[in-house]
């Protein structure tokens, strides 16, 4: 079984896929760079994770503060600032029900929307930012296992 | 100082081209005027992200263009394009830095 950061990676980024705006084009911790036909299009990853050890014990309890990080492309030279507000607006409603991975709540709450205006190329580049806190807790020899 | 005539200016760049530039007669509004064309690939840093793109640019005598103003609309071998911004390089030759339109 794959570490829960992965678990959660793969669960937002099925939840996110198939959005009106966005389509298929929902990319994982992915390193090449976007080509036109790929966008518009959304990127998710987990940046960091902040780990305290809440129980001691024969097996200590991890809770696990992630920030997870949802990025929106779209290239066009008109109504970018619109199209990105319609794209968050997607997004913010897909993630809106509770997350649940093999039966253990995995609350994520909003914190931050950052939104760029990038003019290198022959078409402006849109992109905003919306980083999530998503909460989960293992058991410090277990780190596939999500626990309630 | 330029050491070029502007009409040796024209006959360069109506002579220039290649694999990655070439020679073209660019329209707009007000007239036409000859320039080398290249629209090299760029990528473009977006957040945790590459986005690929080009970079349309024109390289131009700059006594054919410096009445144009940001935001023109240009025609380049059919193709419509604005011009984002002017880079005169002070011995009369210019490089028009264009955008879709």
């Amino acid at each position: 079984m794959s570490h829960v950061r992965t678990q959660i990676r793969d669960a937002i980024a099925t939840r996110l896929t198939g959005l009106t705006t966005t389509g298929a084009r929902v990319y994982r911790s992915r390193v090449f760079s976007l080509e036109d036909a790929e966008l518009p299009s959304l990127s998710v990853y987990i940046k960091r994770e902040e780990i305290v050890q809440v129980t001691l014990g024969t097996t200590p309890v991890l809770t696990r503060r992630m920030e997870l990080v949802i990025e929106a492309h779209v290239a066009a030279n008109t109504d970018l600032d619109t199209t990105l507000d319609t794209i968050c607006a997607e997004v913010e409603t897909a993630m809106e029900p509770l997350l649940t991975i093999s039966g253990v709540n995995v609350p994520a709450i909003l914190r931050t929307t950052e939104i760029e205006f990038l003019s290198d190329g022959e078409e402006l580049i849109g992109l905003a930012t919306m980083t999530w806190s998503i909460d989960a807790r293992t058991a410090e020899d277990a780190p596939q296992t999500l626990v309630a | 100082m330029s050491v070029e005539s502007a009409s040796d200016l024209l006959d360069i760049i109506e002579a220039l081209g290649g694999i990655d530039a070439e020679s073209v007669t660019v329209t707009h509004a007000g007239g036409s005027f000859s320039a080398i064309f290249a629209r090299p690939f760029v990528e473009v840093e977006a957040g945790g992200m590459g986005v690929e793109s080009r970079q349309p640019v024109l390289v131009a005598r700059t006594s054919d263009v410096s009445a144009l103003t940001k935001d023109t609309a240009l025609t380049v071998q059919g193709d419509s394009y604005k011009l984002r911004r002017q880079e005169p390089d002070g011995t009369g030759i210019t490089r028009l830095i264009l955008r879709t339109s």
